[in-house]
């Protein structure tokens, strides 16, 4: 199966659609696809406890709902809701009177650390908005890479591992694997 | 493996793990809970439609040319201040377009109507 890195957003136009149409399977997809990155963006995102970021997270997903027939397909859906999520961010900063965390999306300068093929300076990963742009970029990938990933690295699943959780054999779940770090490489580094 | 393919491979481990890791996962009871919410929402008919903006053009269109063809009719009767007063003409053509909301809002209910009707 070929998979490309930035899938056409009418795509995303029309699972917006069968949402608006009351499909819930669509929903069912949309929310797969993105609950878990979404929420790791809004974490890192937002200092504040976990409770606050858990409500913003759920606020963001229930506006996006609400909100879905203004998606024209512009951008992809992720970014769409990540931009919801921005707002919810900035209201609940807002209203306790913080100081909105302010992010450089894409250092130029963190983006060439990121790419390049030196060992990571562990202070670059402990950076919020680095952290943040990670969530972010898994967000950008196809879903069969994402999960592949985040099993992998995330969850510390073994390639075996990875490979029965995707219904594939060894050497394919290896092959995915190795474009799927590509990817995520090159989506760093894009704009999003 | 060569070493910049171990490098790649511990970066980007790096990486997913201070992106994905400890306290950035969700919690999978509520992470189920708001599935089911949404679920709920949904065909209780939370996602609306998209605003008319189509049919709010149109219905503005239709709504300049009754001024426009109004405006002639008064001038071809004769009543020339409508021709001359530029307030007159400014607090005529402001009537005629708030005359366009309700119609515009009955669209609206319409169609969100039939959008409850199909979810």
């Amino acid at each position: 199966m070929s998979i490309s890195l930035r899938e056409p957003f009418t795509e995303d136009r029309a699972l917006a659609q069968q949402v608006i149409d009351g499909n819930q399977s669509a929903l069912t997809m949309l929310y797969e696809r993105y609950a878990d990155s979404l929420f790791a963006f809004i974490y890192h995102r937002l200092d504040a406890p976990r409770a606050d970021v858990e409500e913003i997270w759920q606020e963001t997903w229930l506006a996006a709902l609400r909100s879905i027939g203004s998606y024209r397909g512009h951008s992809q859906l992720f970014t769409w809701l990540c931009s919801l999520a921005r707002h919810k961010i900035a209201d609940y900063c807002r209203k306790r009177g913080h100081q909105s965390q302010v992010f450089t999306d894409n250092s130029p300068e963190i983006v060439e650390v990121v790419q390049g093929n030196d060992p990571l300076p562990e202070e670059i990963l402990t950076r919020r908005d680095v952290r943040s742009r990670v969530a972010q970029t898994l967000m950008a990938l196809p879903d069969e890479y994402r999960l592949a990933l985040i099993a992998r690295y995330a969850d510390g699943y073994s390639v075996d591992q990875v490979a029965r959780l995707l219904d594939k054999s060894y050497k394919a779940a290896e092959s995915l694997l190795s474009r799927a770090k590509a990817a995520f490489r090159t989506a760093f580094g894009e704009e999003q | 493996v060569d070493h910049s393919d171990e490098v790649l491979e511990s970066n980007t481990a790096r990486l997913i793990q201070s992106g994905m890791g400890g306290e950035a996962r969700l919690d999978s009871d509520l992470r189920e809970a708001l599935h089911r919410r949404l679920i709920s929402e949904l065909h209780a008919g939370l996602a609306l439609p998209a605003f008319p903006e189509k049919a709010l053009g149109l219905l503005t269109a239709l709504g300049l040319l009754a001024v426009l063809s109004t405006l002639v009719q008064f001038s071809q009767a004769g009543m020339r201040a409508f021709e001359n007063g530029f307030w007159p003409m400014l607090i005529l053509l402001l009537l005629l377009n708030l005359m366009l909301i309700p119609v515009a809002s009955i669209v609206i209910v319409l169609q969100r109507r039939s959008h409850d009707r199909k979810s």
